[in-house]
């Protein structure tokens, strides 16, 4: 067994931690509105029963990368596996909990249709602004968003990591400045409706699926660095 | 072909040298002792063996290639550090499926004795364990991996008198039924004077010694009697440690005078104490 499928193994010991919160949360999630909307049926109008509960999916994810590499990490490589086989490995789990998300999502937004919202006309995953037609692409959309957000939260803990409490403190500071530079140039030279508009007149794919996966090359390669340059 | 060779290797960090231009050579199937006080640069060399430092200058080849990320070599290496931390949801027998995955010579038989022996209890989480507990996940680990080169830093930390017992004795049972390179750093000297066979003493990021043990052990002495005799007997030879009392002098020498010994007492210098003379005096043997 080559060190990547070993790190992965170990990744794996715990799966609850690793795979499955997202999706405890979701069907939580569901669950919870399903019964609230069962409770009020009567005084919410069908087109006003959307809920933004998706976002726990998303958000209660976003634990696994700083447990995989500030806790995770240091274990396996004092098990002698070699940070490059941990970064595979890491990149694999990624890909398959992404290809996981999308065509789970995806199956669950089909059963919501086919119940007609779990049977009290809820919107839960099946929102206007994120609907497609066809069930990949649907994936595509629900997925790579997940993926986006892993990227960012392995940088930030790489940054946590090899720089501590102080480079994480230099890391945000860096960003707000960054931020507020660019909206103040965007103000000034009036070019910010331009690129409110730029976004807007994109496809929906391009929004939630290229544009994320930019997201993920640029913070993915970041983490990658700082990982393969990690001391342990 | 040596386990270990390091040639001239120095690690600085943020201004500070952790290892100064240290050079050894461990060989194969032997247990060494990394001996020396804290911070004198044993972790970092051990950490820098098994790849998990970057050295700043320097050679250093573990089975005949560089360890920095060579899964050859690390494949070949376990690595039980004084303040291993695990995953914090991680129950010990996590602990232990993690390493049978990652070690490729895992005894999981001999793991599960280990265990009995330490009495340590697997289905409880590792943050919920007692110091010495602790201290006995990463002993287990590191003798049922069976790697070809096991490295211990300071492993026994939080444990008992029995416990560290049993594991000199299964470390010494479990090294002459299969043979391998064992590298053991610890304060204890006294209590593993018998187990090792070859001395590596660190201070200050440089070696003061590195010898065999049997040689320091019988080289090393102690000579007491009226202060005149001893003096004379010692004249010539490098004094490592002296106390005079009421006319009566100890002196302790890195090697036997070649005079005769006339009304003074030479004995065999221990172990610990020729670490802690030479340590003091801050001078090779």
């Amino acid at each position: 067994m080559n060190q990547t499928m070993k790190a992965l193994r170990i990744q794996m010991l715990k799966p609850g931690t690793t795979f499955a919160v997202p999706w405890y949360s979701i069907g939580i999630a569901i669950a919870i509105c399903t019964a609230l909307f069962a409770l009020i049926s009567g005084q919410v109008p069908y087109h006003s029963r959307s809920t933004g509960a998706l976002s726990a999916f998303y958000l209660s994810g976003l634990g696994v990368q700083p447990w995989l590499i500030t806790q995770l990490f240091p274990f396996s490589t004092a098990l002698s596996i070699t940070r490059r086989a941990f970064v595979r490995a890491t990149a694999l789990l990624v890909a398959a909990e992404t290809v996981i998300a999308g065509l789970g999502l995806a199956l669950l937004n089909k059963i919501e249709i086919g119940t007609h919202g779990w049977f009290v006309h809820m919107r839960l995953l099946d929102l206007p602004h994120i609907h497609q037609n066809n069930y990949f692409t649907q994936a595509l959309v629900y997925g790579i968003p997940m993926m986006a957000l892993t990227s960012v939260t392995a940088f930030v803990a790489a940054i946590f990591r090899i720089f501590g409490q102080l480079g994480l403190w230099l890391f945000f500071v860096a960003l707000a400045a960054v931020s507020a530079a660019v909206a103040a140039l965007l103000v000034l030279t009036h070019t910010i409706g331009h690129v409110g508009h730029y976004f807007g007149s994109q496809p929906m794919l391009a929004d939630f699926a290229l544009y994320p996966l930019a997201l993920v090359v640029l913070f993915g390669t970041g983490w990658a660095v700082l990982m393969l340059r990690s001391r342990v | 072909m040596s386990a270990v060779v390091v040639e001239d290797l120095t690690m600085r960090y943020r201004g500070h040298t952790a290892l100064d231009g240290v050079s050894l050579t461990l060989e194969q199937n032997t247990i060494h002792g990394l001996l020396g006080r804290n911070g004198a640069g044993k972790t970092t060399l051990m950490r820098v063996l098994t790849g998990q430092e970057f050295e700043t200058s320097g050679r250093v080849e573990v089975f005949g290639q560089p360890p920095r990320e060579n899964a050859a070599v690390l494949d070949r290496v376990c690595f039980i550090r004084e303040s291993q931390k695990y995953p914090a949801n991680f129950k010990v027998r996590d602990a232990f499926a993690a390493a049978a995955i990652a070690c490729p010579n895992w005894d999981q038989g001999y793991a599960d004795r280990l265990v009995g022996e330490f009495d340590l209890p697997t289905k409880r989480q590792v943050k919920k364990l007692s110091r010495g507990q602790l201290s006995a996940v990463g002993i287990v680990i590191g003798l049922a991996a069976r790697a070809p080169l096991t490295m211990f830093d300071e492993p026994y930390l939080g444990l008992d008198a029995v416990a560290r017992q049993v594991f000199y004795d299964r470390l010494l049972e479990d090294f002459v039924a299969h043979p391998r390179t064992v590298v053991l750093s610890t304060h204890l000297i006294d209590e593993v004077a018998d187990l090792i066979e070859h001395v590596v003493l660190i201070d200050h990021g440089k070696v003061l010694i590195d010898a065999d043990a049997d040689d320091l052990r019988g080289r090393a002495v102690s000579v007491s009697g009226p202060s005149a005799a001893v003096a004379a007997y010692a004249d010539g030879t490098p004094v490592l440690h002296r106390s005079e009392l009421g006319g009566r002098l100890r002196v302790a020498l890195p090697r036997r005078p070649e005079g005769r010994a006339e009304g003074v007492s030479v004995d065999s210098l221990s172990l610990q104490e020729l670490i802690v003379f030479t340590t003091n005096q801050g001078d090779p043997a």
